[in-house]
């Protein structure tokens, strides 16, 4: 039980559950949700950190939805909880309004909605604090590593930025220079953006060095045939995604699609892959255990799925009139099987994560 | 064989396109009928129905005004199922004598048929009439809440789902269009549910007299029958059309709510809560 889990495995099972808070705005399932994801994630001694950023930014989410509700949108009628000083606006932009009538309806019908929003923020964070994303992009298949190499330098840039920042901020101040107010500002916005800039493509070329976003010798009519079919598997996979998520379009279009578009994306990724000569360091291997994690993953999704078919109305909470929320046992199974990667998730080697982040981020520096 | 590769390639995408769009259209033929409460009203003096242009909470009533509300599967825009009683303010609010600070708004709830009702479901009424008087200002929502009660109207995604507990759970759900307006197909989008403090946006049938949509509504002949009566019984209608219970007056909607003690609800918060705590802890010991 020291082995650490398959990135893409965590990936998977936090994706799925996000699903599932997708399809309800019951707020007990959202909050069951919530909290296997926040359990599974404490197990983890590294990487509380992203979890809790997350957490504080779906706070934010719920606490921004509910101040909206309250000044901008039109309410639903009902208690009246306060009364704001309005502006009247013209009859044009009727289902818009400045203040007003806040009613109790209103504010819990906009906290089911932000909760739905937060919980799927709060998804991707367990996602993040599980398995860091440049982990899982090592992983790749090897057709896909120039976009791997692109999505890597995108996404160190931004904490490179915060980083060069504090180091322009501070020279300048070193020099006795002001650092407040909008002339500081605008002075130091230039060197911080060559900086991050520079140390961003420091990285690609570090990683191109070691292999990432090399290919083979391959004819380019291949080249070609291989990343059009894998945009149209793409293409069809978001159609699919489409027909399957948005409530009302018929689910026979969706599978057959998400199906066959999934189908020639792999087949594309496999063909492109031949052409790339590089190794692995150490590769993450798959077994029953990440195949375990996606299992009960998908066990909520289906649950939740499940509790629609099996009660209708359940996963929906009504908002006016307020009703106490259902709490549909198919759902509250499925989400309690989520639980089970608690049991598997350990702390990770201290040294396969040294070897993991030396080698992406470590040698650029 | 360059050129005959890319021509291949060309054909691919093309058929790919061909497909998605197939696919896509095909998908929004078949997502053209709701089935929710249609709002219409009748300004003072105007003998018949129109869609009402706003939603009933930012339509506000004036003295003399009639409301109606119809549970159909609305398939064909260009004529909608309108309640099936006519708008005869006289009539509907005989009784009710004009008070100063208030307006008097007739109310018509029309259940509809029981072809339209939802799987397992039947219309509670058949068509139930009335009279409210409601304080000057109230809007489209308070004169439903007046007429059968604020408990009876489910209201969620901004629309009217339920009156009166009919429809139980669905709101303003994409059904499969009837037969015979699908085999017109000419125009064969529906008027979609509008939000209830939305602005209809004009539809094309807007153009056509917009205060007759029920000129080419499919029953004309019930509708001809329907209109003298005003409170009426289950021998009224047509046998297909016929109430599971006739319910006449608004008051017999007003149910007493069933309030019983929410233990689901209960035993959901503590597991939770506990899980919460679970984790709170479960982070505190890893981090030791």
């Amino acid at each position: 039980m020291t082995k650490s889990l398959h990135p893409g495995a965590w990936w998977a099972w936090a994706l799925l559950l996000a699903t599932a808070a997708t399809r309800t705005t019951n707020p007990l399932l959202l909050g069951l949700l919530l909290g296997v994801a926040a359990f599974v994630v404490a197990g983890r001694r590294t990487q509380g950190r992203a979890f809790g950023f997350f957490l504080r930014l779906g706070l934010l989410v719920l606490a921004m939805r509910l101040l909206f509700e309250a000044l901008f949108s039109s309410p639903l009628p009902g208690h009246v909880l306060v009364r704001l000083p309005s502006v009247p606006l013209p009859s044009a932009l009727a289902g818009l309004r400045i203040g007003g009538a806040v009613t109790a309806e209103s504010l819990v019908s906009a906290s089911y909605g932000g909760l739905q929003l937060a919980t799927l923020l709060i998804c991707l964070g367990a996602a993040n604090s599980l398995a860091s994303p440049r982990r899982l992009l090592r992983s790749l298949p090897g057709a896909l590593y120039e976009l791997g190499v692109a999505v890597t330098v995108a996404m160190s840039f931004a904490p490179q930025l915060v980083l060069a920042g504090s180091r322009v901020r501070r020279a300048r101040r070193l020099r006795g220079k002001s650092t407040s107010g909008l002339r500081g500002w605008v002075a130091s916005a230039l060197p911080v953006l060559q900086d991050g800039l520079e140390s961003s493509i420091e990285l690609a070329a570090a990683m191109d060095s070691r292999g990432f976003g090399r290919r083979g010798v391959v004819s380019a009519a291949r080249r070609r045939a291989t990343s059009s079919a894998l945009l149209i598997g793409l293409l069809a996979v978001a159609a699919a995604m489409y027909g399957l998520l948005a409530t009302g379009s018929p689910a026979v279009i969706g599978l057959p699609l998400l199906l066959g578009g999934s189908g020639i994306a792999v087949a594309a990724v496999l063909l492109g892959g031949h052409g790339v000569v590089r190794t692995k360091y150490r590769p993450d291997s798959w077994g029953a255990a990440e195949w375990l994690v996606i299992a009960s993953g998908l066990a909520a999704t289906l649950g939740v799925v499940g509790a629609g078919r099996v009660a209708p109305g359940s996963l929906h909470t009504s908002a006016y009139p307020i009703v106490a929320p259902a709490l549909p046992w198919p759902a509250v199974a499925g989400i309690a099987l989520a639980l089970v990667p608690a049991l598997l998730s350990t702390k990770p080697r201290p040294q396969a994560r040294q070897v993991e982040t030396g080698e992406l981020i470590g040698a650029a520096r | 064989m360059s050129l005959g590769r890319r021509c291949a390639g060309a054909i691919l995408v093309a058929l790919a396109l061909v497909v998605a769009v197939a696919s896509f259209s095909r998908t929004a033929n078949a997502a053209t009928a709701y089935r929710y409460w249609t709002y219409y009203v009748s300004p003072p003096n105007a003998a018949a129905w129109s869609y009402s242009q706003r939603g009933p909470a930012s339509e506000h009533p004036q003295d003399g005004e009639v409301q109606g509300w119809r549970f159909a599967i609305q398939a064909d825009r260009s004529g909608g199922l309108t309640p099936r009683v006519a708008p005869d303010f006289a009539k509907l609010c005989a009784s009710q004598p004009a008070t100063a600070g208030k307006v008097r708004v007739g109310v018509v709830l029309d259940f509809g048929v029981a072809d339209d009702a939802p799987a397992g479901e039947h219309p509670p009424a058949n068509v139930v009439t009335g009279c409210v008087l409601v304080a000057d200002g109230a809007s489209g929502v308070d004169v439903l809440d007046a007429a059968v009660g604020a408990a009876n109207v489910r209201i969620g995604q901004g629309l009217i789902c339920g009156i009166s507990g009919y429809p139980k759970s669905e709101c303003a759900d994409v059904v499969a269009a009837p037969k015979p307006t699908a085999a017109k197909s000419a125009s064969p989008k529906a008027p979609a549910p509008a939000k209830i403090t939305a602005t209809a946006t004009p539809t094309p049938a807007a153009t056509v007299p917009a205060d007759q949509p029920a000129a080419s509504a499919p029953a004309p002949t019930t509708t001809a029958t329907l209109e003298s009566t005003v409170a009426l019984s289950s021998s009224a209608v047509p046998p297909s059309t016929a109430a599971s219970e006739s319910v006449a007056t608004l008051s017999d909607l007003k149910k007493p709510s069933n309030k019983t003690f929410p233990t689901a609800a209960v035993i959901g918060v503590v597991l939770v809560l506990g899980l919460a705590v679970a984790a709170i802890v479960r982070g505190l010991g890893a981090r030791r």
